[in-house]
């Protein structure tokens, strides 16, 4: 990693990392790494939407399968968080989408009798798994992409946040 | 191609993969060098290269390791 230089600002680098967190490879963009930010934005967030797109949203669960009466969020799940995209993902799950089960999949009706469209299908076996993998390795990676943003030297010729401060 | 994939949500529904389901780990290792190389290297000028040779290392352990592990099980 670069030389880490307390004149650029601990602050600039701390809010370069949350936008980091917020939009992957954001934060390296912030600090005038557009290329190195360019390139991880797209390799982790495809890997990202490669996870939800082999094993659909189910993969992003904050409650895992319960055992013993009891659901406890998986370690998968402090994985996935590492993208903030996966917080939104959980939150529309557990409120909004409901698992549909059984094929081909039912329709409920809606309280006025109207049509409702299903919701997702969990996945299972090893399409679970793959999508599981991909997106946890994809925050983990973005986790590495922050703590660089926290200590790389920012180029003051080309940063779009200030330096200093 | 049967009906049934016409009836496939991307995102919502998890894709029907009946291959090798190991192929699935190609990209992934693909992705981790990327990123992994795009915070190390300097010149990202050699970033393909390097990825690509990382990646292949990568497979290539994680293969001769799978068969020392599998002939270990035979064994025992």
């Amino acid at each position: 990693m670069a030389n880490y230089s307390r004149q650029s600002g601990l602050s600039v680098h701390f809010f370069a990392a949350f936008c980091g967190w917020l939009v992957p490879g954001l934060g390296h963009v912030l600090i005038g790494e557009r290329q190195r930010g360019l390139v991880i934005g797209l390799t982790v967030g495809g890997l990202w939407l490669g996870g939800l797109l082999i094993g659909g949203v189910s993969v992003i669960d904050r409650y895992g399968p319960p055992e013993n009466g009891l659901r406890r969020m998986p370690l998968q799940f402090l994985g996935q968080v590492m993208v903030a995209p996966s917080c939104v993902v959980a939150a529309v799950n557990s409120g909004y989408l409901q698992p549909t089960y059984g094929y081909p999949p039912a329709v409920p009706d809606g309280p006025d009798g109207s049509q409702k469209a299903p919701g997702y299908s969990p996945s299972y076996g090893r399409m679970n798994e793959q999508g599981i993998l991909y997106t946890s390795l994809a925050g983990l990676l973005n986790l590495l992409a922050l703590i660089d943003v926290v200590y790389r030297e920012q180029r003051p010729a080309t940063n779009v946040v200030g330096v200093g401060g | 191609m049967n009906l049934m994939m016409l009836a496939f949500r991307p995102f919502l529904d998890p894709v029907t993969f009946d291959g090798p389901w190991l192929v699935l780990a190609i990209p992934l290792v693909l992705g981790v060098c990327v990123v992994y190389k795009a915070i190390k290297l300097e010149d990202l000028s050699e970033l393909f290269h390097q990825s690509l040779l990382m990646a292949a290392q990568v497979v290539l352990m994680m293969t001769i390791a799978a068969i020392v592990l599998w002939s270990v099980c035979l064994l025992m």
